[in-house]
């Protein structure tokens, strides 16, 4: 009985900390679909096939991957959803859900948050949220993120990664 | 001799069938008593002579016996619907825990593999690694006024090493006075 009791009570520990990001995917399964929101999953298991790509990609991205357990991007445009609403709504739910917010850059015409959670020393979560006039972005990385290798490729991008994020706006 | 085994036999079978009567189980005690009894009959008569003394020994029946026997089998029903319970307890939760377990494996591992937007992988790439330098250039946009505090004082580096040069300098300045006190005080003595 015993045995029992204790598989009990760290199954609901285990889905207590599963339970942590609950509220970010509830927001991701909610919005998935609906008008005035585009969103993308990448999970472990297409991580896994990068590996086999015919061109290789660079080993940093590779490094950064490879400890990653999923990628998703929830993007809220205008005017099919007030966008404004949508970056108040999720900022709320960051901040009541521990995670530790990072930093915050204020562009001229936009507003981006960074969260991290951390487990035994290493981040787990990180979230980024883009707050523009018409459009709020949300990007959720998961898995063990090295943040140095962030870092080398935000030295690496430069002016090279302005004109990629203006692609990826379009 | 033959005829005593041939109605030994007929008495002893009456006996154990229960259809004996009183003059024929004593004349049976008598028969399987007597001195010259074949062996082959030993075994009966022990059997026989324990039965016959059982069935003469009064056994008193106590005043409770009925309400003994039925507290006894109320006893033994509850004690087994008891166990069987615990035991029904014990299994259908281990099976309620296997299916929670099976149940968060199996989301655990849907949410792993079916819920991919791409299903090319190249394609899911470009979007990964467009998602890593969004998040990388903001990322570096965050932490490059950081990065010129970094600079900065790399830059000053030079100038503490300039300034341990002059303590030093400092230093030797108040060795060469006390060399030149104590020129002079070598001078004042030699020429005492």
């Amino acid at each position: 009985m015993k045995n029992l009791l204790t598989s009990v009570v760290i199954l609901l520990l285990s889905v207590s900390v599963q339970g942590q990001n609950k509220s970010i995917q509830k927001i991701f399964d909610r919005n998935k679909g609906a008008d005035g929101f585009t969103s993308i999953v990448i999970t472990r298991h297409m991580f896994d096939l990068f590996s086999e790509l015919e061109t290789q990609p660079d080993d940093d991205y590779l490094n950064l991957i490879k400890n990653l357990d999923g990628i998703n991007i929830l993007t809220a445009s205008e005017p099919g959803v007030n966008s404004r609403k949508f970056y108040n709504t999720v900022l709320k739910e960051l901040h009541n859900n521990r995670y530790q917010e990072l930093m915050t850059v204020h562009d001229t015409d936009q507003d981006v948050e960074f969260f991290t959670r951390e487990k035994k020393g290493q981040v787990v979560e990180l979230l980024m949220l883009i707050g523009a006039q018409k459009q709020t972005t949300l990007v959720w990385i998961t898995g063990i993120i090295d943040m140095k290798t962030i870092s080398k490729l935000a030295d690496n991008l430069g002016i090279e990664g302005m004109d990629r994020l203006n692609k990826i706006d379009k | 001799m033959v005829m005593t085994t041939k109605e030994i036999k007929a008495l002893l079978q009456r006996y154990y069938e229960g259809t004996s009567t009183e003059d024929e189980v004593s004349r049976l005690g008598v028969l399987l008593n007597r001195d010259d009894i074949s062996k082959e009959w030993e075994e009966e008569r022990t059997y026989f002579n324990v039965l016959n003394e059982l069935q003469h020994e009064e056994v008193s029946v106590p005043s409770d016996l009925k309400q003994q026997v039925t507290e006894r089998l109320q006893h033994e029903q509850t004690s087994h619907s008891g166990q069987r319970f615990r035991l029904l307890y014990f299994l259908s939760g281990a099976a309620a825990v296997l299916l929670i377990m099976l149940s968060a494996l199996w989301w655990l591992k849907s949410g792993k593999n079916g819920r991919d937007t791409f299903s090319d992988p190249k394609l899911a790439y470009a979007e990964t690694q467009q998602a890593i330098n969004l998040v990388a250039y903001y990322f570096g946009e965050g932490t490059r006024p950081l990065q010129k505090i970094e600079k900065f004082k790399e830059a000053v580096k030079p100038l503490q090493t300039l300034q341990e040069i002059e303590s030093v300098e400092k230093k030797l300045g108040y060795f060469a006075k006390i060399n030149e006190g104590y020129q002079t005080a070598k001078k004042v003595l030699n020429g005492k």
